[in-house]
């Protein structure tokens, strides 16, 4: 497998001093599923803009398919703009309210000159493929369900034939059966092109059924990550075991977590779980862990957490 | 026979079965009247006092038209027809006056996409403060402003002292979401009809928004329509469940009735597709081909063509929703029997 993105030390502040996103790195293989999990709030959705260019990151750097994806420019980067592509966790940022969708969808490859001559029919067959009559391609968006609308966007987003699909909570206003259709075509897009996601969603069931590999997220920073399945039997972080204590059939018992998120304006010293942690000790108060491969746990299971002992002595 | 006596034989239920909502007949269609797209067609129902009617149904059969239908929230462009009644307010029959008196005010709704209800140019303080004000619930600015850091702190905003004065796209999707909620609760309706509003929720926050209901449902014994796609949610807080299929309801009942023995084909297609957790990768079964959508043309009933147990009639008229049992309705040809859900 290699490497399609590659992000290192993504940060954003926003003004207030909101820690948004602090120092978090990215991988994505080709072909393959990292889902983003995390509670409301925690810095999902400005990582994801920050990956598609939406938002400029104050530090870290960014490589998408052997390119810097923060200095393309021109046809390199209108190359790029096709190859990455976003569904929004709100339709209706993507899709203009004053022209109808199948426009909005066509528009997406215009911009990108892609299928010169029959974009039109490509509406059509995109609309079919996320379970819509083609002839809603003549709605405009207020006249389409909260459902509708989420669809539309997907079949916007696939229009270009990205390389990197990033989706934000997009299957979330899905009833299951719908959501069942939506999450199979994504799986066989991918068997059949190889397309690689990032797929954002607070729904722990659809995570892991869909992705490969999975990173927690915390206040701005990544706290766990690994492969999906490891990470589901055997989380290394508090805040994994919580989370995932928290999912309707899961089978541990439930870890309800005390006090509320702190602010990310002030966070915590040292660790920015431990205000919350069940685990915590004296050392987290001043201790902010790295996130390092974990000694004990699976092949790729990293986590950010003083009981964590890495894999590989940091000192000599 | 003394007067407390008669006060105490009156059924407690009796008391609380007089109907706050009352919605008979509901049709809303858009388009041209030569090609009109029905997108509710003949809905009835009754919300209670301190109870909660879940809506459950497939994206795109009309829930959220319903639920916009009831306050009047369309403009020229609906046609909408039937009876509206909430307490002694004719809604059906009131001008705009009279709407903005109730709206919000003694009937809410939490729409389903929060950036269209919030203005973007407004701090979120001030809009919370505009909807406090404007019914009169407090006194003074002040006042407000203090009620409004209250409410948002029990959506479970994390320093609402700071998200008050935020703008809308300084906020996370799932922030967004509950401020709305917040601007529905805010005014201690005597109805909430609240569309999708954990959608984008993680199930601790969603865990503490259905509380809050909870507790206004107790104290204030306000009524809620909660719209929803998530089972679960319909099992923890419903008291009845009603089904939507192509703009009409195919099967209300009892929660635990509905969701354990769905008589409709549809209740136990769409339950069967609920994932078990646990079962990773592998394909999903979605109900088999695509619902018919308003608009389209339609003949007998609109689920037989995905429908496994259609008998001829399916083909050919829509069934009406009747009472199989007392309390529970179906609109079905031929409904899931008792006997056969035990054989299955
Ligand atoms: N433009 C902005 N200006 C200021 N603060 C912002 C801005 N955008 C996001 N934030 C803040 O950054 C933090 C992270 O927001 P983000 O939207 O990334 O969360 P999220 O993980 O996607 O949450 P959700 O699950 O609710 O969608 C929040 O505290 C939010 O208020
Ligand atoms: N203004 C409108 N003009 C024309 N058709 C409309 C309009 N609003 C909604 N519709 C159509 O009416 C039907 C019902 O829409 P509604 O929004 O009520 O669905 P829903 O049950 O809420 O679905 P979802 O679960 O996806 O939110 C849909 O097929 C939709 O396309
Ligand atoms: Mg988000
Ligand atoms: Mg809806």
């Amino acid at each position: 497998m290699t490497v399609l993105l590659e992000a290192e030390g993504l940060r954003k502040v926003f003004s207030g001093g909101v820690r948004a996103v602090d120092d978090v790195d990215i991988e994505v293989n080709r072909g393959e599923t990292l889902g983003i999990v995390g509670e409301s709030g925690c810095g999902k959705s400005t990582t994801a803009k920050l990956l598609l260019r939406l938002l400029t990151p104050d530090r870290g750097s960014i490589r998408f398919d052997g390119a810097d994806l923060g200095r393309a420019r021109g046809t390199r980067l209108r190359k790029m703009r096709a190859d990455l592509q976003l569904v929004p966790q709100h339709p209706m940022t993507s899709l203009n309210p004053r022209v109808p969708v199948g426009a909005s969808i066509e528009f997406n490859m215009r911009a990108q000159d892609m299928y010169p001559g029959r974009r039109s029919q490509r509406v059509r067959e995109l609309m079919a493929m996320v379970g819509l009559p083609p002839e809603h391609a003549d709605r405009y968006p207020h006249e389409l369900s909260g459902g509708q609308l989420q669809r539309v966007a997907i079949a916007r987003a696939l229009a270009t034939d990205p390389k990197l699909l990033v989706c934000d909570e997009a299957v979330s206003a899905l009833d299951k059966s719908v959501q069942a259709q939506v999450l199979n075509l994504l799986v066989d897009i991918q068997q059949q092109l190889g397309v690689a996601y990032i797929f954002i969603s607070h729904d722990l069931a659809v995570v892991e059924h869909i992705a490969d590999r999975v990173a927690v997220m915390y206040l701005g920073r990544i706290v766990e990550e690994g492969p999906a399945k490891t990470l589901w039997r055997e989380p290394m972080h508090p805040y994994t075991r919580a989370l995932l204590s928290a999912m309707p059939g899961y089978a541990q018992e439930r870890i309800i977590l005390s006090g509320d998120p702190p602010s990310p304006v002030n966070l915590p010293s040292g660790c920015r779980f431990r205000t919350r942690c069940p685990d915590a000790i004296t050392a987290c108060e001043s201790f902010d862990p790295p996130l390092v491969g974990a000694r004990g746990g699976g092949a790729g299971q990293k986590a950010a957490c003083v009981h964590v002992k890495p894999l590989v002595s940091t000192s000599p | 026979m003394s007067e407390t006596i008669q006060v105490e034989v009156t059924p407690r239920e009796e008391v609380s079965e007089t109907a706050v909502l009352e919605v008979r007949d509901l049709h809303t269609e858009f388009g041209s009247r030569d090609d009109p797209i029905a997108a509710v067609r003949g809905v009835s129902l009754q919300l209670h006092r301190g109870r909660t009617l879940v809506l459950l149904g497939e994206s795109g059969s009309g829930k959220s038209v319903m639920a916009r239908s009831v306050l009047r929230l369309y403009g020229r462009n609906a046609r909408i027809t039937g009876s509206v009644r909430l307490g002694d307010v004719d809604i059906s029959a009131a001008d705009e006056r009279q709407l903005q008196a109730v709206r919000g005010e003694r009937i809410a709704l939490v729409p389903q996409d929060p950036s269209g209800a919030l203005d973007p140019l407004r701090s979120v303080g001030s809009q919370l403060v505009e909807v406090l004000r404007q019914h009169g619930i407090v006194p003074t600015r002040a006042e407000a402003r203090d009620r409004a850091v209250e409410l948002l702190r029990l959506v479970g905003i994390p320093d609402p002292k700071r998200v008050v004065k935020a703008y809308p796209h300084q906020l996370s999707g799932g922030m967004r979401q509950r401020v709305v909620i917040a601007i529905g609760v805010s005014c201690n309706p005597q109805v909430l009809i609240a569309d999708e509003p954990t959608t984008a929720l993680d199930v601790t926050v969603q865990a503490q928004i259905l509380e809050l209901f909870g507790a206004l449902q107790d104290s204030l014994q306000m009524a809620i329509l909660l719209v929803t796609h998530d089972v679960g949610v319909a099992r923890e807080v419903g008291d009845e469940i009603a089904v939507m299929y192509a703009g009409r309801i195919v099967e209300h009942g009892p929660t635990a009735k509905v969701l354990d023995a769905p008589a409709h084909p549809y209740t136990a297609a769409l339950l069967a597709s609920v994932p078990t957790p646990g079962i990773a990768r592998g394909r999903l079964s979605p109900i088999p081909g695509r619902a018919v959508l308003a608009g389209e043309s339609m003949s007998g009933c609109p689920f037989a063509p995905r429908c496994q147990r259609t008998v001829a009639s399916s083909w050919l008229v829509e069934p009406d929703l009747v009472s199989i049992e007392p309390g529970r309705f179906v609109a079905c040809s031929n409904p899931i029997r008792p006997e056969e859900r035990i054989a299955s």
